[in-house]
């Protein structure tokens, strides 16, 4: 890693920091937010797919989950937000776990196949299992975190801001939680997976566990990313949590740079501000969205990010083979 | 005798997934890339037959052939442009790349013909035909008939002419082929050209039974992978026994169990495949050199 | 005692048997190597004793106990690694990460270390990064450290192969076909480093190789395999004599 880059983490910890308080106007505050929520999930999924190169487009049934679980504790079981979180983050972990598990028998289009499945599977669910998700109708009056008094400080979270930093405050531990898994016995084990399975399993790597990891981990952030969400818009509804979701995420994370660390947060970040801003494209954005992904992956498989550093996962034979 | 009623629209169904199927199974085995895309093919090629009768005034049947003929032309473009930057790169790429390809299509289909499902009607949907108590329209016949006539046309084209036999040789190791001196980039052109002409039919055929939306490539893509993966990737007898196998097996299931049943039936016999013979039920494992 | 022992092992795929009833003992401290023509299921043992294949029949000891059957995983913990055929190199990752990557079976932190850089991750990181980079020094490849696997020259990727097979600390070494598509400069440096490898690293080398030059100057004993069977064994000078082998490379006088 070479140093310049590594200038590049603290320059963004104070960008993102200091950027909301330039910020006039709600709308601009709220595509932040939705930014910083996009960031955690597209890191998440960066763990499955540009780490350890299982493409996934289940993805946005994690979200689901978490969403889904967290509105649920906190309204009708009138739990604490941040242990509704927990709950939330846990029960994705475990949905990871189970899409995790035909990863170990299935490779390339058969798996992306499989994890379509699931995230429809999961939508069906939100959608039909009308005693618990109240299905098409969605769950409503989903309330902010209470409330924080620290001292005589109080962090009352219906405040943008407030809720912005709240989710800085999570994109940030989730960010450097995976900086440390990257130079670690786990991190270097789900690249080698990426690379040759074959040669992975005979250096002693356990491919069922690392899978699984990569699964669970990917999904435990989206989860808690889902819960965010959730608190933030106030109603979700199983239309949220479709394949085009995963799509969504898939695309940020390609646009930004697939197996890098900067990449997922700027994909986020300016896939997101490009969306808001280029409204008047909204008819096409879809387009705009096919033609992207096409694109990016013959003239630049390592995303912008991998572009600019010739870092990261830029898939063999994008360069000369 | 509701069994064989049953049975009949299996057989029709049967051949619907095969046309679709036998497409991309065609692209797999040749061009070694999934093609997440065909649905979109499928859908353009139900639109293009729609464009040619309602609005150009076609018969049906030159509206058919308007339909493929367009089809096997964009299926060149999408080749040129799409498939051939993407030969020999990792599986990641290309599947993000066509499912681009897709998010394309559709989303160009919705702005061109509108988001809303359209009818295309023809005489035949309306003429009945009474057969051993059984009743079909004339165009569910004709579906059986132009599939059975294109299975036969593409075997005798795959085992006799030497075009056919170069995409044969292909299929099996493309190093190979090219070493005998075929022409790797013209088979890849035509066989785009055939796999999109092939959905093309599929959705031309298919259009006046059902409605004509540019959602309904997703809605049968699913289950085409199925099949495709059920027969064995790249393997197109096994395209077309899993076709009839899940067309069948759907059409009973539905009618006879419950038609809850339908969609479960294609995921479940997907999902018994995977886990016991991922490789398809018709094809040979093999064992990866190491 | 011998370290690692071939009993009748034997694989059949479909209809053909790929490895026939083979016998062999290799002992603690050997450079042993097996040699055949092509297809004569050299490679394939090496896949059944690394846990990628699973014998028909047959088994195989390792250090005392057996082996057959675990997943290639289990034996890289049981101190046996190896090396491809067709270089099988973590190709986007830099040479030092395919290195680190050997020693996952002797990094000792847990899932939590490396998610929270605890003290522990950092001693453990900081004492592979040490013992890879020795390694890659003593392999003369050191200076590439940094650089992508892919950019090696054929020769050095080799090389590297080895080195990321060494760092498991294995008691026992599979190098399928090291000296494959080497100039003889590089080959007898090849040579060289197998020598220091059971001399200094204390590894004992299992060897399958095609170069003649290679296994005969190097090896306290020689395997035949042909068809999947053995037909010979003994000392280099013994099989370079062996009436059957020769028959077996050049093919029957008559036709």
């Amino acid at each position: 890693m070479k140093t310049r880059s590594k200038l590049i983490y603290p320059v963004l910890l104070i960008a993102a920091v200091a950027v909301p308080f330039f910020v006039e106007s709600d709308y601009v505050m709220h595509t932040l937010i939705m930014s910083a929520i996009y960031a955690l999930l597209t890191m998440g999924l960066n763990i499955i797919t540009g780490f350890a190169g299982q493409l996934s487009l289940g993805h946005a049934a994690f979200f689901g989950v978490g969403a889904y679980a967290s509105a649920l504790l906190t309204l009708k079981m009138g739990m604490n937000f941040f242990l509704a979180m927990s709950c939330a983050a846990g029960m994705a972990w475990v949905m990871g776990v189970m899409l995790g598990f035909p990863a170990l028998k299935l490779r390339g289009p058969y798996l992306v196949i499989c994890t379509i499945g699931f995230v429809q599977i999961m939508h069906e669910v939100f959608l039909n299992w009308i005693s618990l998700t109240r299905g098409p109708m969605g769950i409503v009056g989903i309330d902010y975190p209470p409330t924080l008094t620290l001292g005589s400080w109080t962090i009352d979270f219906s405040i943008p801001l407030n809720y912005y930093f709240l989710v800085l405050v999570f994109a940030v531990i989730t960010f450097v939680i995976i900086l440390s898994l990257l130079n670690s016995k786990l991190g270097r084990a789900l690249k080698a997976i990426r690379e040759d399975e074959i040669a992975a399993e005979c250096a002693g790597i356990n491919l069922t566990y690392y899978k699984l990891i990569a699964f669970s981990l990917g999904a435990v952030f989206a989860g808690i990313a889902g819960s965010l969400y959730a608190h933030y818009i106030g109603y979700i509804s199983p239309d949220s949590f479709v394949l085009l979701e995963s799509i969504n995420i898939l695309v940020m994370l390609v646009l930004g740079g697939m197996g890098t660390m900067i990449g997922p947060v700027i994909g986020a970040a300016g896939v997101t501000f490009l969306l808001e801003y280029l409204r008047f494209l909204a008819e096409f954005k879809l387009i705009f969205y096919g033609l992207v992904l096409m694109v990016v992956m013959v003239v630049a498989p390592g995303g912008f990010w991998g572009f600019i550093t010739r870092l990261g996962f830029a898939p063999p034979g994008s360069k000369d083979r | 005798m509701e069994f064989f009623q049953h049975l009949s629209s299996g057989i029709v169904l049967g051949c619907i997934y095969t046309l679709f199927s036998l497409g991309l199974t065609l692209i797999y085995g040749i061009l070694g890339l999934v093609n997440f895309a065909h649905g979109e093919l499928y859908m353009l090629g139900a639109f293009l037959a729609l464009f040619a009768v309602a609005t150009i005034g076609m018969n049906y049947f030159f509206g058919m052939i308007f339909a493929v003929v367009m089809m096997a032309i964009i299926g060149i473009v999408i080749e040129r442009l799409c498939f051939r930057p993407l030969r020999g790169m990792h599986d990641t790429s290309v599947i993000v790349s066509t499912i681009g390809l897709s998010v394309l299509l559709q989303n160009l289909a919705i702005y061109v013909f509108g988001a809303d499902p359209q009818r295309l009607t023809t005489d035949l949907t309306e003429v009945m035909v009474r057969f051993f108590g059984l009743a079909f329209s004339l165009q569910r016949i004709l579906i059986v008939v132009v599939t059975v006539m294109l299975i036969l046309l593409l075997n005798y084209f795959s085992k006799n002419t030497k075009t056919g036999k170069a995409m044969r040789a292909c299929s099996q190791d493309l190093t190979a082929a090219k070493v005998v001196g075929i022409n790797i980039n013209r088979i890849t052109l035509i066989t785009c050209m055939v796999g999109s002409a092939l959905a093309a039919i599929g959705g031309g055929l298919v259009a006046p039974l059902y409605l004509v939306s540019p959602v309904m490539g997703i809605k049968v893509v699913v289950k085409a992978f199925a099949v495709v993966i059920i027969g064995g990737l790249g393997n197109v007898p096994g395209a077309i026994l899993g076709g009839f196998l899940v067309g069948i097996s759907e059409s009973i299931a539905a009618g006879m169990i419950s038609s809850h049943m339908r969609d479960g039936v294609a995921f479940g016999i997907l999902i018994l495949v995977l886990l016991f013979k991922p490789e398809g039920i018709f094809t040979k494992r093999i064992q990866e050199k190491v | 005692m011998a370290l690692l022992e071939l009993q009748d092992l034997t694989i059949v795929f479909g209809g053909l048997v790929a490895v026939n009833e083979v016998n062999l003992e290799v002992k603690k401290g050997q450079i042993f190597s097996i040699i055949g023509p092509n297809g004569s299921g050299k490679t394939t043992i090496f896949n059944m004793i690394s846990g990628l294949y699973k014998p028909t029949r047959g088994r195989v000891h390792f250090d005392g106990k057996r082996i057959d059957g675990k997943r290639p995983d289990a034996i890289n913990r049981n101190k046996i690694a190896r090396t491809f055929q067709n270089i099988r190199l973590f190709k986007d990752l830099t040479v030092l990460e395919n290195v680190l990557i050997g020693n996952h079976s002797n990094i000792s932190t847990s899932f939590l270390d490396d998610l929270l850089h605890t003290g522990r991750k950092r001693r453990e990181e900081a004492r592979i990064f040490q013992k890879s980079k020795d390694l890659l020094e003593m392999f003369d490849l050191v200076d590439y450290m940094d650089n992508q696997a892919s950019s090696l020259p054929y020769g050095a990727q080799r090389k590297l192969e080895i080195v990321r097979a060494l760092a498991s600390d294995p008691t026992l070494v599979l190098l399928d076909e090291p000296a494959a598509g080497m100039n003889p400069n590089e080959t007898h440096n090849l040579t060289d480093l197998i020598y220091r490898i059971r001399n200094e690293l204390g590894v004992t080398v299992l060897l399958v190789e095609h170069d003649m030059n290679v296994v005969m100057g190097i090896s306290d004993k020689v395997a035949v395999l042909n068809y999947g069977a053995k037909i010979a064994e003994g000392l280099p000078k013994e099989i370079q004599e062996d009436q059957s082998v020769i028959e077996a490379y050049l093919g029957e006088e008559e036709q």
